[in-house]
């Protein structure tokens, strides 16, 4: 008869099972490729609103964590200046183009990382914190403790050249159990924080929240603060409010759903892109992290499609003529 | 095996860590990213007006020019800004906006020597949306010396 409450040992089996399953180093280089090259360009905070914040401002008014934790170790009127914040800047994007590349990897993508956390932190040390970054910074630290560089980078490359003159056999794609869990990861934190927002809607706000009006309040007050036409014209559609307030509580709600039923993740990921795209189209709020997340998913998380794909490409590309053994004629 | 234990650890940790801002919530003023409480937009509202008010603050120097007075002006994000300094001004706080007039005086372009808080109604009604303008409310200040 089988045993209905499962040993430890087969707890820890499922539990490797499910975070560290084989799987190509393919998609966590694609990952990190996207995810670093959006961090540097969109979401990275500004080095001028920074140094802003930080020379308008004698102190922190609710300085974060790793705030505190710096300035316990660099008093604020060395670091917070232009000068400090401007070197601690350029840190961290050499580290970023570092990453991106591929070039030891995995400290540059801690270093990144870092800065970005830093960034992030300070900016919301002057009594205003926004969620939009927390998960992205949980992705990016993720990909720093993971292989990320050990495809499509510099690193690899410079691996397969000396194996090529050691004579040792060539590696182009490795195939690894720790490669997968960054991005099972990212979708649990993005699970538990879409279930953390449904479900304090439903505590706080009850099943009225869906009566409609309640979305046109939050539509109206956005448009009218962001001058946004289409956030005008949806506040006026009472029905239309509804049923998106019923479908922003169910996107968010089952989210996690995903989860435990993997043909569920491609409409959730696809949905959560919808949802945050036309939450920025409506509202004007940049939840621009959160729809690269849900991208990555849908694109990295089946183990097999983005290797397929390579592959393809690889297979269209002209291949390089082998090498001519010494002392052979034409 | 090593890794992956340091992994599982790390894993553990953070999803954990997200319970912490639950267990002891701190309101707006969070001070633990990225470990945040994720109550955004939570409210519900009854049916009934749907009004939203703008407030913009202009200083008036000493010379008669007019500048909006700005959150990055004064180094603080919109929402800090607003709590900070708009809604107390509403309320007729002048000593606030002492306080706000000595922080753009510190930047040394324009003396303001007044601030005006001007208050603009937005309603949404069926045909459209209907504006009022409060007049504004000025406050006398003194440059600091």
């Amino acid at each position: 008869m089988r045993r209905a409450i499962p040993s430890a040992r087969e707890l820890l089996d499922r539990w490797n099972a499910y975070w560290f399953p084989m799987s190509s180093s393919l998609n966590l280089a694609g990952a990190r490729i996207v995810t670093v090259a959006f961090a540097m360009l969109v979401s990275f905070p500004s080095l001028r609103y920074n140094i802003n914040l930080a020379v308008k401002n004698s102190a922190f008014s609710d300085p974060q964590i790793l705030i505190r934790a710096v300035e316990a170790i660099v008093p604020r009127h060395l670091l917070f200046t232009a000068r400090g914040l401007t070197l601690v800047y350029g840190i961290s994007m050499i580290a970023g183009v570092m990453a991106l590349v591929g070039y030891f990897t995995r400290t540059a993508l801690m270093v990144f990382a870092l800065g970005f956390a830093f960034f992030v932190s300070h900016v919301y040390s002057y009594a205003d914190v926004h969620h939009r970054e927390a998960p992205m910074a949980f992705f990016l630290f993720a990909l720093a403790l993971a292989p990320a560089g050990d495809s499509l980078s510099l690193d690899a490359l410079l691996r397969r050249r000396r194996a090529r003159r050691d004579g040792r056999p060539d590696e182009p794609v490795r195939q690894t159990d720790i490669a997968m869990w960054p991005l099972r990861f990212i979708q649990v934190v993005l699970a538990i924080t879409y279930f953390s927002t449904g479900i304090t809607k439903v505590i706080a706000g009850g099943l009225r929240w869906m009566n409609g009006y309640t979305l046109q309040n939050y539509i109206f007050i956005t448009a009218v603060n962001r001058d946004i036409p289409l956030g005008f014209w949806l506040s006026h559609q009472h029905t239309l409010c509804i049923l998106l307030a019923i479908g922003t509580l169910g996107f968010e709600l089952f989210y996690f759903l995903s989860l435990p039923f993997p043909r569920l993740g491609p409409p959730f990921f696809l949905g959560g892109i919808l949802f945050h795209v036309s939450l920025y189209y409506t509202a004007g709020h940049p939840f621009f992290e959160h729809m690269l997340l849900n991208a990555i998913l849908l694109l990295f998380l089946d183990r097999d499609w983005f290797p397929t794909q390579v592959q393809r490409v690889r297979a269209a590309l002209p291949r390089r003529a082998e090498p001519r053994p010494a002392g052979a004629v034409s | 095996m090593k890794y992956k234990t340091g992994v599982s650890v790390f894993i553990i940790l953070v999803l954990a860590l997200h319970a912490l801002p639950v267990l002891s919530y701190q309101g707006v003023r969070q001070t633990r990213w990225p470990f945040l409480a994720w109550a955004m937009y939570a409210k519900s509202y009854p049916p009934g007006p749907i009004v939203v008010t703008i407030r913009r603050i202009f200083g008036v120097s000493t010379d008669g020019r007019r500048r909006e007075v700005t959150p990055y002006l004064v180094g603080l994000s919109g929402p800090a800004f607003r709590n900070t300094y708009l809604l107390p001004l509403e309320n007729g706080d002048s000593a606030v906006a002492r306080r706000l007039a000595n922080t753009v005086n510190r930047e040394g372009r324009d003396i303001m020597a007044q601030l005006r808080l001007e208050t603009t109604q937005y309603r949404l009604v069926d045909s459209g949306v209907v504006v009022d303008t409060a007049p504004p409310v000025t406050f006398p200040v003194t440059p600091a010396q």
